[in-house]
Formats: C-alpha cells, sequence, structure tokens
C-alpha cells in the first residue's frame, strides 16, 4: 500500500501522505502555495489550472495526486523566471494580452508547452494550443499574437 | 481516508483487483475525478499507470493501441482510422486528453461516450489479462461482461477500417445528447441518460428508451438518433 506520493514539483521533490484523491489543484495551491494555479470551472475545461505533467499540458483540478507519483510537474512559478518563461511573460506585456488576468498562468502554461514542442507555430496551431484555455476579457487576438512575438523574439531559445 | 496501491506488472494489478472487492484500477485519474463518477468513493485505487500498456504500433494488418494511450496520442496519430481520431477529439480539451485514457473512456461504458461509440462500430478485438492469463476478446464480448474485473491491454483494429462519428449537443461544449458511430455497417449509438445500442442494422437505435435529461428530451433525442441513421454508410 503506497502510504506516500513522491513526485516533483519545479524540480523540487515533494512528498504527499495524506487522501490520494486530493486534487493536484489543491496539493498546489493549499500545501505548496503554488497560487498561480488557479480553479476556473473546476471541472478540466477552463484551463485556468493549467500545469505542465511530464512534459504534457494537462488540468489540475482534474487530476487526483495519486496519479502523479514519480512525475515532473511544472507550474507558472516553475517557468516565469527561466529564460523561456520570461520571453513569454515579456510577449504577454508587451502584446498587451492582460487584462483581468486571472486565465494567464494557465494561458501562459499552454503557450510554453506549444513553443517546446513547436517553436515556431502558424496562427491557426497557436489557436489549437490554447483552444483548452478560456478567457472572457480579450477575444484571444492579442494572446495569439503574445505568442507569436515570443515565438519570435525568443527564435533559438525555443529549438533547445 | 482512500487507499491507493501501485501495481508493478500487469498480472499484479489483476490479482489485485480480484483479491479487494471494492477496488478500481487508476490511470488518467479524470473519471475518478469527476462529478458524478461512478467509481466508489471508499474504493481502494489500484494505480497502473507505470505498466507498458502505452503506445500506438502497426502490425500485420493491424493497428493495436494499448489501453493507457492518452486521447491526445490517438487523435495525432497517422496509424489510427480517422473517425477514431476524430472520435478523440470529442474530449473536451486538449489538457484533458493529455490525461484521458482510451481504456479509461471506453470501459467506463458510459452512455455518453464518444470513444465507446467509436471502438464498438469498429468490430475490433481487445486484448485483457485475467486471472487465468491473456485473452482475446470481440470488444462486444468484453462491453456485455459488467463484471470483468481484467485489465484492458489493448485495442486491436484492422488498419484499413473506415467510416464516420457524428456527435451532437444541443451547444458545442455541452455533453453530447446522441453520438452515432458506423464504420462496415456496424452502426454503434450512445444516448445520454438514456442507454446504448450497437449492431448491423442502422436502426438498432430504437432497441434504447429514450430518456429526458439536461442535453435533452427523449423525442428529441430519438429525432436526433433517426437523423443520424439516415447518412450514408461508409462503404467498406
Amino acid at each position: 500500500m503506497l502510504s506516500e506520493i513522491v513526485f516533483y514539483v519545479n524540480d523540487r521533490k515533494t512528498v504527499f501522505s495524506g487522501n490520494p484523491l486530493t486534487r493536484l489543484i489543491d496539493v498546489l495551491r493549499e500545501d505548496l502555495h503554488l497560487t498561480g494555479v488557479k480553479e476556473g470551472c473546476g471541472e478540466g475545461e477552463c484551463g485556468a489550472c493549467s500545469v505542465i505533467k511530464d512534459g504534457k499540458l494537462v488540468t489540475s483540478c482534474i487530476i487526483p495526486v495519486g496519479a502523479v507519483n514519480g512525475s515532473h510537474i511544472y507550474t507558472i512559478e516553475g517557468i516565469r523566471d527561466t529564460d523561456k518563461g520570461k520571453c513569454l511573460v515579456d510577449a504577454f506585456a508587451e502584446g498587451g494580452a492582460v487584462q483581468c488576468g486571472f486565465c494567464i498562468p494557465g494561458m501562459v502554461m499552454a503557450a510554453y508547452a506549444l513553443l517546446e514542442e513547436n517553436p515556431t507555430p502558424s496562427e491557426e496551431e497557436i489557436r489549437k494550443g490554447i483552444s483548452g484555455n478560456i478567457c472572457r476579457c480579450t477575444g484571444y487576438d492579442l494572446i495569439v499574437e503574445s505568442i507569436k512575438l515570443a515565438s519570435e523574439k525568443g527564435g533559438e531559445l525555443w529549438a533547445k | 481516508m482512500r487507499k491507493i496501491i501501485r501495481a508493478e506488472s500487469i498480472e499484479e494489478a489483476v490479482k489485485l483487483r480480484h483479491e479487494i472487492e471494492n477496488s478500481a484500477y487508476l490511470a488518467g485519474g479524470t473519471e475518478v475525478m469527476r462529478l458524478g463518477s461512478s467509481v466508489d468513493e471508499d474504493a481502494v485505487l489500484i494505480d497502473i499507470n507505470s505498466l507498458p500498456l502505452s503506445g500506438i504500433r502497426k502490425e500485420n494488418g493491424k493497428v493495436i493501441i494499448g489501453a493507457l494511450t492518452t486521447l491526445q496520442e490517438i487523435k495525432e496519430s497517422d496509424l489510427v482510422p480517422s473517425f477514431i481520431r476524430e472520435a478523440a477529439a470529442f474530449a473536451a480539451s486538449l489538457q484533458l486528453r493529455n490525461a484521458a485514457t482510451i481504456a479509461g473512456n471506453f470501459a467506463l461504458r458510459r452512455d455518453d461516450g464518444f470513444m465507446t461509440a467509436a471502438l464498438l462500430a469498429t468490430e475490433c478485438t481487445v486484448t485483457i489479462m485475467c486471472t487465468k492469463g491473456k485473452k482475446e476478446k470481440s470488444i462486444s464480448e468484453y462491453f456485455e461482461k459488467k463484471e470483468c474485473r481484467a485489465v484492458v491491454m489493448n485495442f486491436v483494429i484492422d488498419e484499413n477500417r473506415i467510416g464516420s462519428i457524428r456527435r451532437i449537443a444541443r451547444a458545442s461544449h455541452m455533453h453530447a445528447a446522441v453520438i452515432r458511430a458506423e464504420s462496415c455497417g456496424c452502426w454503434a449509438y450512445t444516448v445520454s441518460g438514456s442507454g446504448i445500442a450497437y449492431g448491423h442494422d442502422k436502426d438498432v437505435y430504437k432497441s434504447i428508451d429514450f430518456k429526458d435529461d439536461l442535453t435533452g428530451s427523449a423525442s428529441y433525442k430519438r429525432y436526433l438518433a433517426s437523423v443520424l441513421a439516415e447518412e450514408g454508410e461508409s462503404g467498406c
């Protein structure tokens, strides 16, 4: 019987010994105080709680912590100070992509996951990449343009 | 508190599932977290995530899809028949598709299941592991045996299988009212809140006891199924 769930959050080892059906978002926000992970719909459809699990974008509100044993999880706090993270954050600021800001951590994570896989996405590919993230304010155009900007300005950074 | 056991092998997972009366397999985890989940609140979870059950490959004219393959991997694979890829794309978002697995989606037998309809229409084979060892079953045989505690290992589909799938909901973001899949003359319908029917008769949906729910009235759903039944066959 597993008494502990061991996983890595932003490269730091995390040991969880509570109910394995606790939602990953609750462990991240309540236990680890990573409040950049936002709760929107709570059913995996709005993308506000997006994190990267073993290289793939997932919604942490529908992942039980028991399913991440041994996994590497990255949240907005883990990428924002990296070169790639700064590139994205700067592009979002320069492109005017942020209004209320609630969706932005999830949106940045989606953009990060997209550019990691495809450093030079087309507009259509960007829209597909953020298709699981809902924004009520911007109408998406400025977000799409900002991700394009991050792709162009980041250049070689994303190809690494 | 819920308990979780990490299975080290497929055989061990099956053994645990048989030994522990109230237990369930844990893969992507999206179903056990869903509001209204069919998984019992006190069930012991058997974590099968580390088992070698992922991936898609082609072998002797068959496409073999591992049970833990995610819906996004299916959506992106050129090996998978297009209507099954289309079915995978019905899952709400990229994030959900990156977590949810094909076997998880199918094994739940949900009456609004898109993968359920698609796979039943393919008349594929399911490889399972039981206490008596590995077995191959037709998908209909596996589907009907609701008490089976076996681990699904993979789905084996003819590589040339063609077909179509349609999903109708009151709005694009809502749960489907009716899903209809057809492949080489086999029709499968999943109707929200009402049931599942499949067979070589396009009118097999008539055996479903249509019921009202949030996705639509019984008569609305019956009408949708009748319209979808009139769409042409894939002509294998």
